[in-house]
């Protein structure tokens, strides 16, 4: 078995904040491989934004984190600011949500790539134009020579979009983390830049942590789903066993949730999964299964102990007590 | 449920223009947000508009609440044209619509608790007072699904599912015959979306409002709404039952949009030969000439020169189907994209 | 019907505990605002706290230095200096804070009316803030002792005047802010009259950014208040104030500058405490700020 290219295990961050603590990931573990897509999942407040910014030091000060992630045989939650600005951008590199606001108004779209590239691989100014041109190609936006000039308030929501994918892979790094890329856009313009993505993958051979909340992005594109509840790992399968025979309540749940198009046969429209109840209060790192209270399946179990992550499958993991193909026992 | 005569509500060719720019500032210009859009909707009926950005639905929602004033064309709320009706006028027939709007966050007032919210419209339009006004609030909460003691709290302290529930309860408080639900769930967690959607289905059984629903997202106006209508760049491209729109659609952008919209089945996502349309869609200040679509239509090789010369008129293909669209035939013929959507038809 | 549950809540209290944790992890603000009512207090209770009354003159005791009698020594006249300062908190305080009440009561109604309204309302306010502001508060206050006469009344006026157009900004701003919020449009959906939504929507929401702003209003008008008594153009001796104790100080500047540096510490303490509190009250209150 060849070494993961990312080892995370036990994974925890807490966030000291006026309300007290905030436990906001909980011994997360998952491996990535070359070349793989991993489709990290779950709804808001889950946290799986905030595991993927602790990977490259982008949490506030408030946070704490604990764990190992390994890459290259170091643990980068716990290198040296110096050698994290190394990682950061070159050898794993991230693009936000937004791409409104993650591009700096007041510099062309150029100059903040060349930035990039200047910086890490310390290429001359022609020479990171022409990359520069390169990328914007290789991300298919049109007319890239003439592009490269403009600011980003001259560009749609989409084209930002691929600019950041353009700056994030500009050194070729061995991980591209994706937090909602696709999110902010309309369904036309995700099309597109999961296509990209797809592209991208193959033609540089990038491994891809995809964040998301929609299952169906993650079943267009991932290789590997992990399923995310109040902190924890709840599921953990590749996609097609995952979408195909879910185990976790949560993730039935969830799947069950979803209007979907073409299966509203006739005029008798069923209603909708609902999951009753609130995700848990994470000021206290929970002693009992996360998803307890608004389970069909709990009981005195489930209440009282952590659910350890039991493989149901080749390949497929589930924290829960009582895993099963149905919504209740 | 009252029989009612007509639609509840008629739009007739509605326009909204903005100005940009100002006196002062040398490049103004026009966005052409709304661009002659016409629609009914009956008694009882749900009307799902959608559109991406730049498609001018929102716009239209704002019109016809008169939170905007058209620039021109005409809204009738049953039977009564309000579309010029001055504010004190319009009071009154406020009465019979409301608006839901996507936020939920900022659609409450943080400073009131949320049984005063519930409780304005019916303390506004006379309907109760004192005692009997917390007994109506107390109804509304249950109806809504919310245990009534939670009047008492203040906006930040419920969930972004709860104060959507709220958001509904004030908006149909004095049982309106219009609801406009504006993107309702969109900023909402998917398990919170299901019991949302599901409770606007339930009330509309029970109460029998009509509603005009906006979304981007097709596969909620599948599951909710009987009628549906595509926007582009301020103008509507298709309108039709939702059984002849999912199984029979007829305008390119429709069947992109329905090709493009993910389906969280990996099996049949990554089967589908997906329809992705090149370009951005263009700026509503600077609407192509002729059809709006012709800049991003796969077919545009076939419908040029007439598209760019002409606009496609919406068009009644039968069976209650309009489309605008020159490649679509009199009779319903239209060209396919792609492959039946989903397995249906 | 499904009931959604509710975790256990306490209600708005909670916000209020809140609020003071983050109030008191800003040591700065907490003894601006110790020291601050400190004033207030000595403000209140000036004739229980002076040993002396500000009147009284001591014969034997001119120009005296600080002794176990006279705390801070005495004046030329043999006024106690800190009874002096003591009750002339008294001017001070009121000054600052009566010209703001007054400021406030124009500026709220005026700012709410043309940032909700705007059309021809907006720019004609505009100008008339612009124009008023062109009168630096000294001018006005000049003008109004040459016509009314020099007095603590109407010093409170100029400065009240003075302040005006700062004030009107702000309510302004966060008027043409709270008008594009979800809930006012909703209300206005609903048919609200107008009215209703400035009282019930607008303003409510605005009193954060009002109350801060006052609170950094009231020192620079302390100030304005010493300025003008030291030109002769508030406060009339024999009442008192630290600015006319300042006016009086100038002569013995060389020989006694204790004159003037106590009620001058008396303005900077003053001052600098409200201020340091009106700070930290501007990021407790942001929702923006973390801690």
């Amino acid at each position: 078995m060849t070494t993961p290219l990312l080892d995370v295990s036990d994974l925890s961050v807490r966030f000291d904040t006026d309300d007290g603590a905030v436990h906001a990931v909980d011994g997360l573990g998952y491996t990535l491989g070359a070349g793989e897509v991993l489709g990290l999942v779950g709804e808001s407040g889950c946290g799986k934004s905030v595991s993927a910014l602790s990977l490259l030091g982008l949490l506030p000060s408030t946070a704490t984190v604990t764990g190992e992630a390994l890459f290259e045989g170091a643990n980068v939650l716990n290198v040296s600011p110096r050698q994290l600005r190394r990682i950061r951008g070159k050898e794993i590199s991230f693009v936000f949500q937004e791409p409104m606001t993650s591009l700096n108004p007041v510099f062309t779209v150029g100059k903040q790539i060349s930035e990039v590239l200047r910086k890490h691989l310390e290429l001359s100014s022609k020479q990171a134009r022409k990359r520069t041109v390169e990328l914007l190609e290789l991300v298919r936006i049109p007319a890239a020579e003439r592009r490269v000039d403009e600011y980003p308030h001259q560009l749609s929501g989409g084209m930002r979009q691929r600019v950041m994918i353009a700056m994030a892979v500009a050194c070729d790094p061995k991980i591209l983390i994706a937090d909602e890329p696709t999110t902010a856009l309309d369904v036309t313009i995700q099309a597109g830049i999961l296509d990209l993505m797809r592209d991208l993958r193959e033609r540089l051979g990038t491994a891809i942590i995809l964040i998301t909340h929609n299952l169906g992005v993650v079943a267009d594109i991932a290789d590997r789903v992990v399923v995310m509840y109040a902190g924890r790992k709840a599921e953990e399968a590749p996609v097609r066993e995952l979408f195909a025979n879910p185990q976790h309540p949560y993730t039935i749940g969830l799947l069950n949730a979803i209007p979907r198009l073409g299966e509203e046969e006739g005029n008798g429209r069923e209603r909708l999964q609902e999951i009753p109840g609130r995700v848990p209060s994470l000021s206290e790192p929970l002693d009992h299964c996360a998803f307890a209270d608004r389970c069909p399946r709990a009981d005195d179990l489930t209440r009282s102990s952590v659910p350890p992550l039991e493989r149901v499958g080749t390949d497929h993991l589930v924290a829960c007590f009582h895993p099963g193909g149905e919504w209740s026992r | 449920m009252v029989a009612v005569e007509g639609p509840v509500l008629e739009v007739n060719d509605l326009k909204k223009h903005f100005q940009v720019g100002s006196s002062l500032s040398p490049r103004g210009g026009t966005v052409y947000a709304v661009d002659g859009v016409s629609l009914t909707i009956g008694p009882g009926e749900m009307l799902g508009l959608v559109g991406e950005s730049g498609s001018g639905k929102t716009t239209v929602a704002n019109c016809v609440v008169r939170l905007l004033n058209p620039t021109s064309g005409t809204i009738k709320l049953k039977g009564r044209d309000i579309t010029q009706l001055s504010r004190r006028r319009l009071r009154p027939l406020r009465r019979e619509m409301h608006i839901v709007f996507q936020d939920p966050y900022s659609s409450l007032n943080p400073r009131m608790t949320v049984g005063q919210i519930v409780g304005e419209p019916l303390r506004m339009h006379r309907f109760a007072r004192g005692r009997e006004l917390d007994r109506h609030v107390e109804e509304l909460f249950d109806k809504v699904g919310l245990r009534p003691e939670l009047r008492y709290r203040y906006p930040h302290e419920l969930s972004g599912g709860q104060r959507q529930r709220v958001g509904l309860a004030r908006a149909l408080s004095v049982s309106p015959s219009l609801l406009i639900a504006d993107e309702p769930v969109s900023a909402l967690d998917v398990s919170v979306q299901a019991a949302i959607l599901n409770l606007l289905q339930d009330l509309q059984r029970d109460m029998g409002f009509s509603c005009l629903f906006i979304t981007h997202d097709l596969a909620t106006v599948e599951f909710l709404c009987d009628r549906v209508a595509v926007m582009y760049l301020g103008k509507i491209v298709e309108l039709a039952t939702r059984e002849e729109l999912f199984t029979h659609p007829k305008h390119p952008y429709t069947q992109a949009l329905l090709s493009a919209a993910v389906t969280p089945d990996p099996v049949v996502q990554r089967e589908r030969k997906r329809i992705v349309l090149e370009g951005d869609i263009p700026s509503p200040m600077a609407p192509p000439s002729g059809c709006p679509f012709r800049t991003r239509c796969p077919l545009e090789p076939e419908s040029a020169p007439r598209s760019h010369e002409e606009e496609p008129a919406l068009r009644d293909v039968g069976r209650g189907h309009y489309v605008a669209c020159h490649l679509v035939e009199p009779g319903g013929a239209a060209p396919q994209l792609a492959e039946p959507i989903l397995g249906r038809g | 019907m499904s009931y959604v549950e509710v975790a256990p809540l306490s209600p708005a209290a909670r916000r209020r505990r809140i609020l003071r944790r983050r109030f008191l992890r800003r040591p700065l603000a907490v003894v601006g605002l110790a020291v601050a009512i400190g004033f207030v207090i000595v403000a209140i209770f000036a004739p229980l706290i002076a040993p002396y009354d500000y009147k009284e003159t001591d014969f034997n005791a001119l120009l005296a230095h600080p002794s176990r009698d006279h705390l801070f020594g005495t004046d030329a006249l043999g006024h106690d200096i800190f009874s002096q300062v003591v009750f002339g908190a008294r001017a001070s305080m009121e000054a600052g804070v009566v010209a703001t009440l007054l400021a406030l009561a124009v500026a709220i109604p005026v700012g709410l009316i043309a940032g909700y309204y705007r059309g021809w309302v907006d720019p004609v306010v505009a100008r008339l803030t612009d124009a008023l502001l062109a009168f630096p508060f000294l001018i006005l206050a000049v003008g109004l002792a040459a016509i009314l006469g020099p007095s603590l009344r109407n010093a409170i006026l100029a400065l009240g005047i003075g302040a005006v157009p700062q004030l009107i900004r702000i309510a302004r701003g966060e008027a043409l802010a709270l008008r594009e919020e979800d809930y006012v449009r909703a209300a206005i959906a609903n048919g609200a009259s107008d009215f209703t939504i400035l009282r019930r929507h607008i303003l409510p929401n605005m009193m954060s950014t009002i109350i801060v702003q006052a609170t950094l209003t009231i020192p620079i008008l302390i100030i304005g208040e010493a300025t003008l008594s030291f030109l002769g153009l508030g406060v009339q001796p024999p009442a008192t104030s630290w600015g006319v104790q300042l006016r009086a100080a100038q002569d013995y500047l060389f020989d006694a500058p204790r004159l003037a540096i106590y009620p001058g510490v008396a303005i900077v303490l003053a001052t600098l405490s409200i201020n340091l509190f009106g700070d930290g009250l501007r990021d407790v209150l942001d929702p923006r700020t973390q801690r």
